[in-house]
Formats: structure tokens, sequence, C-alpha cells
């Protein structure tokens, strides 16, 4: 290796900073703001580190993840009310959103104005969205009022109850996250050639079955990768619970992104927290793999 | 190979020559300055409960302030009440922490055992502010290592605030006693005119208002026991089993989810007879309904009127954080808080007792009714006193963490007892640990 490379070594000087240095920036950016950070949070997850108590920290190799996988219930807790969560948020929100998609892509009047309207609660902060929410489910602003004006005999706080509290904030956030899939998919759709409906007209496909062989197959890559990123999000979704139920009412919607804020910056607990938030990256990496590798294999099925 | 490596280098010893001239700019601007007139050093304040009612009074005594001290300019920071300990606590762990800012004295310990405030009794010393002793030693027993870290503007008394108007037309005693306090709760609620006779904290902030709930009704006289916490006492369960009774019988439903503000609005928006927090929100009230028509008194006692056991009131004021680069200027407005005038007007306007000796002989003080009924039972000898182990730099952690085990008491899914002995657990661990740190 010596002699060739020593014979080469005048034009390959020049050559080769170029573009390592092109690309430095990006790997510092990475290494910055991703690397280091993740990597933090991998250490500190093998500490006791509780800020409150300096003189405590120490190391205790895998000691948190024993006692999160062993002995805290509450971790299992949270893990089965994010799963919940995210089933139910994917699947409304696929649903109403591809109704709506639907819908938007016939023609009528209006048509540009009814698209703006759809996408309004997507442009709208979760925050301010609770805000708004928090006034419907307020006793004595929102619907409960309206129902007792109407006549209903009992007062209800839609957030008071564990049941109560959970399906509020599924609505609200199901609410903000329809025009994510509706414009997505709107989009693939209008790229799905009119002569396969016509077509199918021409066979005498009725409209269900066009919807089925030729609507939804065209719409698959679009409704992996849309239910992959929003299962994603929904799982780290802290802005809209934490401002709508704070977790509460008695930990019911308490996710495991929750708990980590819970740990970690209420009672600055950061060994155990930063433990907490590996598991939910492990926990979506794997289901991030699995996901894609299933979308895979079913496209390669259907292309045979 | 070598060749490889010499230009990775070079292209990073760039990048970080870059980085270290941005990083270089950035210092110079940094060290203690010395203010003027012309050119007044800044110092940020944060006000820990920030609201219509404390952020115009800051506003007032920082123009004060400013008058008398033209170098140095005072940037306020308004923080609502419920956000301040996690506001706080950030901005120890990312080093943004103000100048000086209002503690209250559970989070004393959490912030300085991080090394985060500074301890300021040599200075306070050799200052002109008399403050009274048993608020400074009031302040110092918040501390983990009994230093002073704040200048005590004031102490909390908790008070059972409730209508004199709707007590007196349904013909009922004051709520001297806690039998007198469920009677009357009892009688003033009627769901159906969305009337309830006690609004209820149950969300952020409730399980600190639990303590003076369980002392008092069960009359336990000491917090620890052989180093073994009284909270899981029967006596102190069985009362906090009968307050969490009455959720959402004499309560709201909603209140499952109250913080402060929201319970102060459910009581002054005259939807409930009584509310128990401590003198902060007096001014609420007279906003609310006038003057005469609310009134305070301590917490009920267990059996006979006038027998009562009281928390420990917990003291509040300004400290100095060790971020400052301004420690002076720092300092210099930490003295007026606690100055006589100020004090005194800030005092006046909370409706709170003054932790300075020269504040608490003003004329205003004597006209307080609800102030002085606190005062008289505070020394009162039929009185006990018991102390809560706000020392202990896990106590607030633990109050955080017990808040969603006490929605479950609300919500019956588990029993006062199991949310007694959860919390004296974490409180034994917390004691337990704490004695092996730093010995009794």
């Amino acid at each position: 290796m010596t002699g060739s490379a020593l014979a080469m070594k005048p034009r390959r000087r020049r050559r080769i900073p170029t573009p390592y240095l092109l690309i430095a920036p990006a790997v510092v950016l990475i290494a910055t703001f991703i690397a280091y950070p993740v990597g933090t949070v991998g250490y500190f997850s093998l500490f006791q580190y509780s800020a409150s108590k300096p003189w405590a920290t120490r190391f205790i190799g895998l000691e948190n993840f024993r006692v999160m996988l062993f002995e805290d219930p509450l971790f299992w807790r949270t893990l089965g009310i994010t799963t919940a969560w995210v089933v139910a948020e994917v699947a409304l929100q696929l649903v109403f959103g591809l109704a709506l998609a639907l819908i938007l892509n016939r023609t009528f009047r209006n048509r540009g104005l009814a698209r703006a309207l759809m996408f309004a609660p997507w442009a709208i902060s979760g925050v301010l969205a609770t805000q708004i929410w928090l006034l419907i489910y307020n006793p004595s602003t929102g619907i409960a009022d309206v129902l007792s004006q109407l006549g209903s005999p009992t007062q209800f706080a839609p957030l008071a109850s564990a049941a109560g509290a959970f399906w509020s904030a599924v609505i609200a956030e199901v609410w903000r996250g329809i025009p994510f899939f509706a414009i997505l998919i709107l989009a693939d759709m209008q790229s799905i050639p009119t002569e396969m409906y016509e077509a199918a007209d021409v066979d005498g496909a009725s409209k269900v079955q066009q919807f089925f062989f030729i609507t939804l197959p065209y719409l698959r890559d679009a409704i992996i990768i849309t239910t992959l990123l929003r299962a994603v999000w929904e799982f780290n979704n802290v802005d809209l619970i934490y401002t709508l139920t704070g977790g509460g009412p008695a930990g019911a919607t308490t996710t495991l992104p929750l708990y980590v804020v819970e740990e970690a910056v209420g009672s600055r607990n950061f060994g155990y927290g930063s433990a907490l938030t590996i598991a939910g990256f492990v926990i979506l990496l794997i289901f991030s793999v699995l996901y894609l590798q299933l979308g895979r294999a079913s496209r390669r099925e259907g292309k045979s | 190979m070598r060749t490889t490596h010499r230009a990775l280098y070079r292209a990073g010893a760039i990048t970080a020559g870059l980085g270290l001239l941005g990083g270089l700019t950035a210092c110079s601007a940094g060290g203690e300055q010395q203010g003027s007139p012309d050119n007044p050093v800044t110092i940020t304040f944060w006000d820990n409960n920030a609201g219509p009612d404390r952020t115009p009074l800051y506003e007032e005594l920082i123009a004060q302030f400013e008058e008398e001290n033209p170098s140095i300019k005072v940037e306020y920071v308004g923080i609502p009440a419920a956000d301040a300990p996690q506001k706080y606590e950030t901005a120890v762990a990312g080093g943004s922490t103000p100048d000086v800012g209002i503690v209250v004295g559970w989070m004393v310990s959490s912030l300085a055992a991080q090394g985060a405030l500074e301890p300021i009794e040599e200075r306070l010393a050799d200052s002109d502010a008399k403050i009274a002793e048993d608020a400074i030693k009031a302040a110092k027993g918040v501390a983990f290592d009994g230093e002073l870290y704040i200048a005590p503007m004031t102490s909390t008394p908790d008070t059972l605030w409730y209508r004199t108007d709707l007590f007196e037309a349904a013909g009922l005693e004051a709520p001297e006693t806690w039998d007198q306090f469920y009677e009357a709760a009892e009688a003033l609620t009627d769901p159906a005119a969305g009337q309830f006779g006690f609004a209820m904290r149950g969300g952020a902030g409730s399980v600190n208002q639990l303590i003076p709930v369980a002392y008092s009704c069960s009359g336990i006289d000491e917090f620890f026991e052989d180093g073994e916490t009284t909270l899981n006492d029967p006596k102190n369960v069985e009362c906090i089993q009968r307050f969490a009774d009455m959720y959402n019988v004499n309560t709201a439903q909603a209140d499952v989810g109250y913080g402060y503000q929201e319970m102060v609005t459910a009581f002054d928006g005259g939807s409930a007879a009584m509310m128990q927090h401590n003198l902060g929100s007096a001014q609420n009230h007279i906003d609310a309904f006038g003057e005469g028509v609310v009134a305070g008194l301590p917490m009920p006692a267990a059996k006979t009127a006038g027998e009562r056991t009281i928390i420990a009131p917990t003291p509040e004021g300004p400290a100095m954080f060790t971020g400052s680069d301004n420690p002076d200027a720092a300092w210099a407005f930490t003295e007026f808080l606690a100055s006589h005038e100020a004090n005194s007007t800030w005092n006046e306007r909370t409706g709170q007792t003054p932790a300075n000796e020269d504040a608490r002989q003003d004329d205003w003080v004597k006209e307080n009714e609800a102030l002085n009924t606190q005062i008289e039972a505070l020394s009162d000898p039929k009185s006990t006193i018991v102390t809560s182990p706000l020392y202990l730099p896990d106590w607030n952690g633990i109050l955080g963490e017990m808040a969603a085990p006490f929605q479950s008491v609300l919500l019956k899914d588990i029993t006062a007892q199991e949310f007694m002995d959860q919390w004296a657990e974490k409180v034994n661990t917390a004691e337990a640990e704490y004695r092996e740190q730093f010995g009794d």
C-alpha cells in the first residue's frame, strides 16, 4: 500500500481536503445538534443524577433500566397510554383525513376556500389549539354549558374523569391532525391518472371498487409514510396534552414523554429521565424499521 | 493514510478556529460592570407570582428603586406562580438564572443545593434593613444547610377563606373546627344552582395544601417521630380521606383539575362558599366582593375551637443568584425589598405579614383583621406549631410527584391510606438520605 500511495501523493493531496471541507458543516451540525445531545442522554442514563442532590450523583450502570423494566409500574402504564394514544390518533386522523381528501378531490363551487379552511387547524400551534379546546371543555363556558341550557340535568366536566380527559385530548388532537393527512393524500390523489378511472368506468367498476382497486393502491406509499411520521410525532406529542390536561387527572393522560417531563423537568431526576428517553428512542427506532420493512414487503407483493 | 488524516485535521482546525472566533467576540462583553447614571447596569428580577396583583406592585417598587439608585436598572420578568418552580429549575440547569428572584421557602433547598443561590447573611448583617428574628430563623430553616439564602419579605400562613354573607344567611357558625367546616360545606352546597360549599385545589399545588389539612385536623404535633414521618399516621389518613370524600359532593366536578388560579376564580366568582389558601389571595377577595364580605381564619381546630395545630408559615423573599454578573447591584435591590418602606408597602398591598421589624409596627397591620387573627393564632399559647421539612432538597419534587396520586384519591381509584403511605415512604427515604449526608 505504501508504494502506490506515495506515488500518487501529489495528486491526492490537492484533491482530498475538498470533499471533507464541503461536508464539514453538515457533519459539525449533526455532531453538535444530534450526536452530542443523544450521546449525553445515553451517558446520563447510566447515572443516579438528581440536580437537587448533587452530592448523590454516581455511576450506577444499567440500574435505571432495571428499575424501569421491573420495578416501575408507571413506566408500563405510561407506555400503555402512549400506545392507546398513538393508535387512536393515527387511525382516526387517517380515516377522517382520507375522507376529507376524497371530498376535496371532487370539483365543487368554492373548492379553493374549502381547502384553505380545511388547512386552518394544522396552522394553529398546539398551545393555541389547547386554549380553544379548554374553552370548549370548560364546564361553565363550553359544551357542558350549552347542553345544560338545552335542558341536560347533570353538569359535567369532560376533563375531570380519566376516560373523559383521554378522549377529550384525542378529539382535540384529531381535529388538529386531520389536515396533515388530508393535504398529503390529496396531493397524491391528484397524481392518479384519470384514464384509470375512465377505463374502470368502461369496464363497469363501481365507485367503491374504483376506490379499493385504483385509489388505495396508488396512495399506498403516501399512507405508509404519513402514518409512520404521524405515529412518531404522536408518540412524542407533548404540547397539546401537557397544556390541555397536564397528564391528569390522576395520570390518566400521562404518556411516556410526559412522564419524562415529570421526572426530568419536574423532579430534577435527570438520570432516570434520560433512561426513560432512551427507552422511547429505542421503541421508536424498532417500530420505524419494522414498519418500513412491512411497507416494502407489501409493495413487492403488490407489484408481483 | 497520513495525508488523509492531516487533511481532516486541517478541515477540523479551520472549522474550530472559526467557531472560536465567534466565541471570543461573545466573551469580550462579560465581566463585572460599574454602573453610572449615564450608563446604568441592568439586573434581571424574576417575580414568582406574576399577575394583575403583583406585577403593578413590583413595577411601582422598581420605579422607586431606580429613582433612588440611578446607576441601576431593574428588568422585571413576571412568571405565573404555577410555572415558577420549573422556570427556576430550568434556568439553573441552563445557566440562565436572573440576578434576583423571589423564591418561596419550599424551593430554596433544591436551588441552594445546586449552588444557584448566594448566602446573604453577612451582607444582611451590614445592612440597615431590620428583619425580625423569627423570620430569619424560619428562612434559615428551609435551607438544606441552615444558611440564609432569602431575605424574607413575608411568610404565608395557611388560611381558610369563607363568605360571611352566605354563612350568616344560612345561620352557620364560622368554621373554627373541622366539624363546623364540614357541616357548613354540606349546608352551602346546591349542585342544581351551581353552588358548592368548598373550592378544592385538586390540580397543581394541591399536595402542599394537604399538610395543613392533615395536621390541623388530626392534632398530631410532630412531623417526624424517631426519623419516620407521621404523615401516614391513622389519624392523618382519616382526616385526608374525609377531606377527599368532599370532592364532587360538596365541590364541583371540575375541582380535580384546579390550580391556584381556577380555585380563586371559582371562589371569587361566587360558586364556592369556602376556599383554602394562604393570606396571599386576600386582595382578590376584596376586589371581588368588597370589604368585609370574605373573612379569613387559620385552619380549623381538630376538636375544640381555639386549640389549633398550625403548620409553620412558609417564608418567601428575594434571593441573589450566584450566576449574577452584578452581585452588588443585585444586593442593592434585594436590600431595598427588605427595607422598612418597601416591605411595608408590599405587605400592605398583598395583605400579608411583614418580615421587617419596623414594618410590623405600622398602623395598617393593626387594621387588617385576617392578618391579625393569624398573628394572634401563631403567638397563642394554646396553638401547637408543626414544622414541615422544607429543608429536604427532595421536598418540592415529592410534592409534585404526589399530585397525580392525590387526584386518584379524589377519583376514588386509590384510598387515602395508599396515598399517604406512598407519600410517607418518599419522605422517609428523603429524610434518611438527608441525615446520612448532613447528619442530624
